[in-house]
């Protein structure tokens, strides 16, 4: 695969970065931290591997059918495996894995025993499915009043629509933000890419299981964690700022196409080998944008300077007379141009220029892994540097049912004679 | 609002917020919501954008609606850091200081003489996180981006638009929050190690990087199989239908996702005999022939849509066990009562009158946060921090703002 091409850059600044500490005692920040997640398809596996990559000891319960995102892929070669799938590896490393049939009784009480020796539980079950079985919040914190207990639905434990059904897509759109911030005006509303509202769940859920786990030092009980994947996307993306304006000015609005309302320019524009975003909000940007066009006489004129609202009435003629200049050029010259000048338009990378970036790969963002009957990979790393707790990938995903002996028996005592039982009779 | 248990889990912390825009504000205002003393640093000299943009509520600048939002919980002082006398002031503020945030360019923060390495000398276990667009370190780690321009970087974009089309752009800063919350994450696992070992740290969060770690399965589809996903409208690789679909109404729509072939029966009973024969229809039948034949059925699922209300399609839906719920307006989303109920919007008191705002979007049921204070004024905290909280006298802190250094 082809790395992205560069010709130059930015040089680096003058820079004071910090060195990690060498300190002997250095290791992960949630280790010895006890995580079980019952995790299905995307935002409870992420928010448990988001812990785990921060050394959190995680396992992960499975039914004996195994997470649906064993049998979604991408698998190599499009040959479907649910040992081979893109998205399960990708969402489950540092995990342990033991599978449990839940909707049997000893399959909820090795549950419940794990539990007990618990910090944190997170399940993104459908509504009504674990209370059914006998594991709503009652139950847990009865085994285990420290126990950390985080749930996400696709509405949340309470409200009106609290036993509905849902996904990624009715997340999203649920939440407004495709009808407010995605797509054509005279078309449907669009979902954000790669699942979105469900990542973006589980890393919500990851933050409010530590911000509950602070809590417990507080007050020395453990609680339950209520995730609606809708509407914490709702409150906390469309609800910033939006929600004062409709209800002090009844002010609303809806979505219109790539380019933002606010102001000129601020929009996605082709240019000769793809697309890039062009924005320059302060006055200075749009004098740097400017000399990266190379002071084109059209540009000039004082009437243009300033911020970025001062030039919205003239919106159709700067992007056309735009136009011929980002023709000419791909968009790595011209993300590589405008930054060259402080001003902040990007190129649109997809997924293979990501991967291949110089940047990224510069500062080793993506690590090497082993998954066994696979080989070596590279998977996304770290979302941040930690100097004195790296975050690291200690195992791979694990096979379905890989660690039941040594879950069960190491930490529950279960015996291998009835180990032999709980397999025959496909408990694990 | 209503709170279960007034113990505020983070009330001894106090946290110095360097930070703008939206991504440190959202971490920083978290904390403050937990219970931790938040003091924004801010200049009028160069004012946040977050405080600029958009309308002015009820016209008192400085002080709109997305900064009465971002920075509601949060103190505001103004220091103009770009002053030598300034950073005395930001280090001893440091020195009283748990967590320190920022989100300026690398090398900025260094430049006034507060980076990590100076801040750690007045307080060693400071835990300070940095959130700049590509981190602290490699050959672009000096572009500036906003959200909506960093998100192109991440391959977000690339992928989402309409089936053929070129790529859309989000109309606004979508992963400011995303990252805010991630580098929240790392912070309060920071703290954990500090509370058990006494050792604060620095963190460097790429805003890139953060949202990249979302796309592990297609950068291992890359490489196993060299696929690069465009635009996929509102669908989905393995279910249809998996749509967006008109509605009775002006720009009303409706999104269904249906997951197995079982649901796919219980839908087509849903939509009644009037739809029967043409659903009947044996390319319909199971997962792989719907997706093969998705336009003709995404077409006809529409001619159903059209004539009803998105609510009631989405309530018949679910009732017969389908996935399905509207395209909410922002209007809808902000009078709608599941919402409501569950405290998603609140009002709360502030200086210009009762406001509504976002309330705290993770439920804790113990612990749950509280909204505490409303958005402040530029400097309005002034008083309290240099004077109360630094012993600054009267006639000193005079001289620093007829020198500019307070501004």
């Amino acid at each position: 695969m082809p790395p992205s091409s560069r010709t130059s850059y930015p040089a680096p600044g003058n820079l004071s970065v910090p060195t990690p500490d060498p300190l002997p005692n250095s290791r992960t920040s949630l280790a010895g931290l006890r995580v079980v997640e019952y995790g299905d398809g995307v935002a409870a596996p992420f928010a448990a591997k988001l812990l785990a990559d921060l050394g959190a000891d995680v396992i992960k319960v499975e039914p004996p059918a195994g997470d649906r995102s064993r049998s979604l892929g991408p698998f190599p070669g499009d040959e479907p495996d649910p040992e081979r799938s893109a998205q399960y590896i990708a969402l489950n490393t540092n995990k342990r894995g033991l599978t449990l049939d839940l909707d049997t009784e000893t399959g909820r009480r090795l549950l419940l025993e794990l539990l007990r020796a618990s910090d944190v539980f997170i399940e993104n079950a459908p509504p009504g499915v674990m209370e059914r079985r006998g594991l709503g919040y009652g139950a847990l914190s009865h085994v285990n009043p420290m126990l950390l207990a985080a749930s996400i639905r696709p509405f949340g434990l309470t409200g009106p629509y609290r036993d509905y059904l849902g996904g990624d897509l009715t997340a999203w759109h649920g939440s407004a933000l495709g009808h407010r911030y995605l797509g054509e005006p005279d078309r449907e509303p669009l979902r954000a890419s790669g699942e979105y509202a469900s990542y973006y769940a589980g890393v919500n859920a990851a933050a409010a299981v530590m911000l509950a786990y602070h809590g417990r030092d507080r007050i020395g009980q453990g609680q339950l964690i209520d995730i609606s994947e809708t509407e914490v996307l709702s409150v906390s993306t469309l609800g910033y700022g939006l929600v004062s304006l409709f209800y002090e000015k009844g002010l609303h609005n809806a979505r219109r196409g790539s380019a933002q309302r606010g102001g000129v320019p601020a929009a996605m524009l082709p240019c000769k080998d793809g697309y890039v975003f062009i924005f320059a909000s302060e006055a200075h940007m749009w004098d740097g944008l400017v000399k990266a066009m190379g002071s084109p006489e059209w540009a000039t004129p004082e009437m243009f300077r300033g911020r970025y609202e001062v030039r919205a009435p003239y919106g159709p003629e700067i992007y056309a007379m735009m136009q011929p200049w980002l023709d000419q050029r791909g968009k790595e010259e011209i993300f590589l141009a405008c930054q060259e000048h402080r001003a902040p338009s990007t190129a649109v990378y997809d997924i293979g220029e990501v991967f291949g970036n110089f940047h990224l790969r510069a500062r080793g963002f993506f690590i090497e892994t082993r998954q066994p009957g696979l080989g070596a990979m590279e998977l996304p790393g770290p979302p941040y540097r930690m100097s004195l707790t790296p975050w690291v990938l200690r195992r791979p995903a694990p096979r379905l049912g890989e660690h039941n002996a040594e879950v069960l028996c190491g930490r529950l005592g279960v015996s291998s004679g009835e180990l032999a039982r709980l397999r025959k009779a496909g408990t694990v | 609002m209503t709170t279960k248990n007034d113990d505020l889990p983070l009330r001894n912390l106090r946290v110095i917020n360097f930070g703008w825009i939206w991504a440190a504000p959202a971490l920083a205002g978290a904390l403050a919501d937990m219970g931790a003393e938040v003091i924004k640093i801010e200049t009028g000299r160069r004012v946040d954008n977050t405080r600029l943009s958009g309308a002015n509520y009820k016209d008192v600048s400085l002080l709109n609606h997305s900064s009465l939002t971002l920075l509601r919980g949060q103190k505001s002082v103004t220091l103009d850091l770009s002053r030598p006398e300034s950073r005395d002031i930001a280090l001893e503020l440091v020195s009283t200081a748990d967590i320190a945030v920022e989100n300026f360019r690398p090398g900025t923060i260094g430049r006034w003489g507060l980076d990590f390495t100076s801040l750690r000398e007045v307080r060693p276990d400071l835990i300070m996180i940095s959130l700049s667009a590509g981190g602290q370190t490699g050959p672009l780690n000096q572009i500036t981006t906003f959200g909506s321009t960093l998100s192109c970087l991440t391959g977000l974009d690339s992928m989402q638009g309409y089936i053929d089309g070129p790529p859309q752009a989000f109309g606004t800063a979508l992963i400011d929050p995303l990252v805010g919350y991630l580098g929240l994450l790392s912070v309060l696992s920071a703290l954990r190690h500090r509370n058990r070992t006494g050792l604060g740290q620095y963190i460097d969060l790429s805003q890139w990087e953060a949202t990249s770690t979302m796309y592990g399965s297609q950068v291992l589809d890359y490489q196993w199989n060299g696929r690069v996903p465009g635009p996929m409208g509102n669908r989905d690789v393995a279910m249809a239908p998996h749509g967006v679909y008109p509605c009775a109404g002006d720009d009303a729509w409706v999104a269904i996702a249906v997951e197995s072939d079982e649901q796919w029966r219980s839908f087509r009973r849903a939509m009644g005999p009037s739809q029967e024969r043409w659903a009947r229809q044996r390319r319909f039948d199971d997962g792989y022939r719907r997706l093969r034949h998705q336009d003709d059925l995404d077409k006809r699922i529409a001619r159903w849509t059209r004539g009803h209300d998105a609510f009631e399609i989405a309530a018949l839906l679910q009732t017969a066990g389908v996935p399905a719920f509207p395209a909410q307006s922002d209007r809808q989303a902000f009078l709608n009562p599941h919402f409501l109920a569950r405290d998603g919007w609140v009002q709360v008191q502030h200086p210009f009158g009762p406001l509504t705002v976002n309330g705290i979007h993770w439920k804790l049921s113990k612990t749950p946060g509280k909204l505490r204070r409303s958005a402040p004024v530029l400097g309005q905290d002034n008083h309290y921090v240099f004077r109360e909280l630094l012993g600054m006298s009267g006639p000193v802190a005079e001289g620093l703002e007829r020198d500019g250094a307070i501004a």
